[in-house]
């Protein structure tokens, strides 16, 4: 569909007058073991395009399709959806200049099917060699993609991605209990030796720390300890949701009348960073054709600014931040893109010690259904363990964890010195906490 | 040339053991209110097909949105199976029989969203955010209105052929109260096959909704514990989904002989009253079809009866592998994806005792009701509450704040004691699996007790 932006930009200016055109193309490969053994094989070529207009009114019209032959009818589809649109709080954009930032592989495109499958086996194979009872699925995908941005005000914003993504799944059943435990990794570059040896052996300890079941404490002033991918289950969606531009263009952000205010322990500090380079989330500029920028969520304990897209950004009198992000059918919205919590004055291998009864915070199941915008959250341990005077001594089942971002995050006891990567886009410390309810029936 | 006639075309090169070809059409409306106004009025068209193919035992498959030369795509799709095959030890391809249909199935419509207005839509939910608005204390609403319709023509090699086409329409309605930095809500989904009205005439819902989360700022959060819990029709259809629907999905036991032995049909789950069924076959829900996503007619599915494990859900695949019948439950949410094995509509059904019956005797228990999402990984799941009452001397007595709940399908279902006689039935659920999601399906459930429930603090 590529040949058709300009075309579609002219047909639809001559109408409407303010125009933006996006577009996406993309084109991913796959490869899957269940049970062990290599399954599913395939590939997804994908494309669509997407017209937003603001009308004389100034209201917004919005359309898309991945039919090509559907393309001319996006113009009097999207008109006649701007009679019913919300009143356009901005105005597109004009031509700006956009960072020079890598995030694309070159190497990515050129991975085989057979070096996908090669390293499948080997990683199964290592596990199996401990644990030969245990079932693993393994999922292997590279993807390149780019998109495109064109506007009646000039600019052209053109974007290319690859992304790798690597990611294993274990499962092992004694009795009635059944243990999943999985981990993986997403980068622009293709999967090589050291990561899958990384994910192997973390998944090992995870399933040799399983094989005790012990009885979980419970209460409301335990110490525990979250590993970064806990403290991105738990902790993120109830914080970041109060800096979301459409919950504070509501009002309804627990945080509207307190940017710059102290209201975490002053040790955290989170930044949302689109120019990290060679992330599968950089980016030189958002999807509305911004500039991307470092944004400071919190600086030592202090709510710095929420993160913004252009209508939402015009509801609360700001300028966005660079933060409008979309697939092809749908209208911006804001969104993250790699967020890292700097890391604290406790070396990652002392985290546990001092604990003399707590628990660890591994895997959630069920997180996100709460009271989010509160700042609340809740959740059942699909994967925890005991600690007991610095060490783990079983696995915890049966067992919830409840409390409030803004209560658990002010009761902070250690933060661990080296964050590390969480699913390609988060980087993250351990974060040893009280102020967390844990409820159990075990 | 028809789709029937690209389809047989480019089946009729293929040298796989089994090959597909799905091509499908579809067009949606959406709206969203957030705050005091419209934010967002949304129409997509897409079309796009796929091609899935079967060597060995090995699957191969492709997704594309341009539809020309489906040829290639059957020849690409083959290849990429048959060098995946050759690394799987000789296995062989197995899929249950099934009678080849050739049908042109109508949509079900019983008011059609496509007919409605976008004028006449927004007034509806204009009217609604009105009446969140009307009450004092609310700060925020978020009303969804979304409408679809999916045409899809199936083929395979095997000599079916069937083209079907569903609508859909959803809404939620939900409304935020804030006090200082404590933020509430409340709010309810419904769905329907083929029928506006679903989304019309919702006056009074709205309104208490708004209430109920203005209200929701004075009540109390629990602590967290195990409880007795007495679960509405809504809460208690996403509870048999969660709790027992997904680890009835064959795919998760066919491949997994710890598993089989686990889930045996025979196993005995829990008491007489306990009886689940899922089926697409029960006429005009949001999971119901008369063919699912590789052209096996749908059915009704007995899961429990008695108590006991009597039946599974099943793709061609993972009938064949167990030597089970196939049900009809292999879906794909659409053309970017395979179909697996998925739940369509899952009920308790009813029992013998009464509301009044299941309040008896509980001394201090919660009544929850509504639903805000569930999740199960294996034996274990939780769910939760869109709204949660005290219980006292068998009285449902004042709110507290929504709680979560879990549970172990090995321990949870043998503490159901009692179900109630009033099935009801709730569509506004979507379910996520393998990446597909929201893919529509319905529940239907009495009311149900639960003993020494797990819940999470508040």
């Amino acid at each position: 569909m590529t040949n058709h932006y300009e075309r579609l930009l002219d047909l639809a200016s001559a109408t409407h007058g303010n125009v933006e055109v996006f577009g996406v193309e993309s084109s991913r490969r796959h490869v899957e073991f269940e049970a062990n053994r290599p399954k599913n094989i395939g590939q997804r070529q994908s494309s669509g395009i997407a017209l937003r207009i603001i009308n004389r009114d100034g209201r917004i019209g919005f359309s898309s399709t991945s039919d090509a032959e559907k393309i001319d009818e996006l113009v009097d589809r999207t008109g006649a959806l701007a009679d019913y649109g919300a009143e356009a709080k901005f105005q597109f954009p004009n031509e700006s200049e956009y960072p020079d930032v890598d995030s694309v592989d070159d190497s990515a495109a050129a991975v085989t099917d057979d070096e996908m499958l090669d390293f499948g086996r080997s990683a199964i194979d290592a596990i199996l060699t401990e644990f030969p009872e245990a079932l693993c699925s393994a999922d292997f995908s590279k993807s390149v993609g780019q998109q495109r941005l064109i506007n009646s005000n000039g600019v052209d914003a053109q974007h290319h991605h690859t992304t790798c993504s690597f990611y294993v799944g274990v499962e092992l059943i004694r009795g009635t209990d059944m243990l999943s435990v999985w981990d993986g990794t997403v980068s622009t570059s293709p999967v090589n030796e050291t990561n899958v040896d990384t994910i192997v052996g973390r998944l090992l300890t995870k399933l040799r720390n399983s094989q005790n079941i012990v009885d979980a404490p419970s209460g409301k002033d335990l110490p525990v300890l979250f590993s970064p991918v806990g403290f991105n289950g738990t902790f993120l969606p109830p914080l970041l949701s109060g800096f979301n531009g459409k919950n504070v263009a509501t009002g309804s952000s627990p945080l509207i009348d307190r940017w710059g205010e102290k209201m975490l322990d002053e040790r955290i500090t989170i930044t949302d960073n689109p120019l990290q380079p060679m992330t599968p989330v950089t980016r030189p500029m958002d999807d509305e054709g911004i500039p991307s920028r470092r944004l400071d969520l919190v600086r030592n304990g202090v709510i710095g600014e929420p993160f913004l897209d252009l209508q939402t950004a015009g509801e609360i009198g700001k300028e966005s931040t660079g933060c409008g992000m979309r697939g092809v059918t749908t209208t911006p919205s804001p969104s993250l893109s790699f967020v890292k919590m700097d890391g604290g004055d406790v070396p990652n291998d002392a985290m546990f010690d001092g604990i003399e009864h707590g628990i660890l915070v591994e895997q959630l199941l069920g997180a996100g259904q709460g009271n989010e915008l509160g700042g609340d959250f809740r959740a059942n341990l699909s994967l925890g363990f005991l600690i007991e005077n610095g060490e783990i001594v079983g696995r915890v089942k049966d067992t919830m964890i409840s409390g409030n971002v803004y209560e658990a995050l002010n009761q902070v006891e250690a933060i661990s010195q080296s964050p590390e990567l969480v699913w390609g886009t988060r980087k993250l410390p351990w974060v040893r906490t009280r102020g967390v309810e844990v409820a159990t029936s075990s | 040339m028809s789709y029937q006639a690209q389809i047989e075309e480019a089946l009729a090169g293929s040298t796989a053991d089994y090959s597909e070809i799905r091509i499908e059409e579809s067009d949606s409306t959406r709206l969203t209110y957030r705050g005091r106004s419209l934010d967002d009025v949304n129409m997509t068209s897409g079309k796009g097909g796929a091609v899935r193919v079967c060597v060995s035992g090995a699957w191969g498959f492709a997704s594309f949105n341009e539809l020309s030369d489906l040829k290639s795509r059957v020849r690409d799709a083959v290849d990429q199976a048959r060098s995946l095959a050759s690394g799987n030890n000789g296995e062989s391809t197995m899929l249950a029989e099934v009678e080849p249909h050739v049908d042109i199935v109508d949509p079900v419509i019983v008011k059609d969203p496509r007919e409605i207005t976008l004028q006449e839509k927004t007034k509806l939910a204009d009217h609604y955010n009105e009446i969140v608005w009307n009450q004092p204390g609310i700060v925020s609403s978020d009303i969804i209105y979304g409408d679809s319709s999916q045409k899809i023509a199936f083929g395979n090699s095997d000599g079916t052929y069937v083209e079907q086409e569903r609508v859909h329409v959803i809404s939620r309605i939900s409304a935020q109260a804030k006090d200082g930095s404590d933020v509430q809500q409340a709010g309810f989904s419904i769905g329907a096959l083929g029928d506006y009205g679903v989304f019309e005439g919702l006056d009074d819902d709205v309104a208490e909704a708004a209430k109920r989360a203005v209200d929701l700022l004075d009540a109390k959060p629990l602590t967290g514990g195990q409880r007795t819990v007495i679960l509405d029709p809504v809460l208690a259809g996403v509870f048999v989904h969660e709790a027992f629907g997904h680890l009835s999905e064959a795919d998760n036991v066919y491949e997994n002989d710890k598993l089989k032995e686990l889930m045996y049909l025979g196993r005995k789950f829990g008491g007489t009253h306990l009886n689940f069924t899922d089926g697409a076959g029960q006429p005009g829900m949001r999971g119901s079809y008369k063919y699912d996503d590789e052209g096996t007619s749908a059915s009704l599915t007995p899961l429990v009866r008695d108590g006991v494990l009597v039946g599974r859900l099943h793709s061609r695949e993972t009938a064949a592998k167990t030597g089970e019948a196939p049900t009809g439950n292999a879906r794909a949410i659409n053309y970017r994806f395979p179909p697996i094995v998925r739940m369509t509509n899952t009920f308790i059904e009813n029992g013998e005792a009464t509301f009044d019956d299941l309040l008896e005797g509980v001394d201090d228990g919660v009544y929850v009701k509504n639903w805000y999402g569930g999740m199960t990984q294996h034996e274990m799941f939780t769910f939760s509450s869109g709204e949660a009452y005290m219980i006292r001397n068998g009285e449902v007595q004042e709110a507290v704040r929504p709680v979560m709940l879990s549970g172990n399908l090995f321990e949870t279902l043998e503490n159901v004691d009692a179900v109630a006689n009033d099935r009801g039935f709730n569509q506004g659920g979507g379910c996520g699996k393998g990446g597909q999601m929201p893919l529509p399906v319905g529940t239907g459930s009495p009311h149900i007790r639960i003993r020494n429930c797990l819940i999470s603090g508040a």
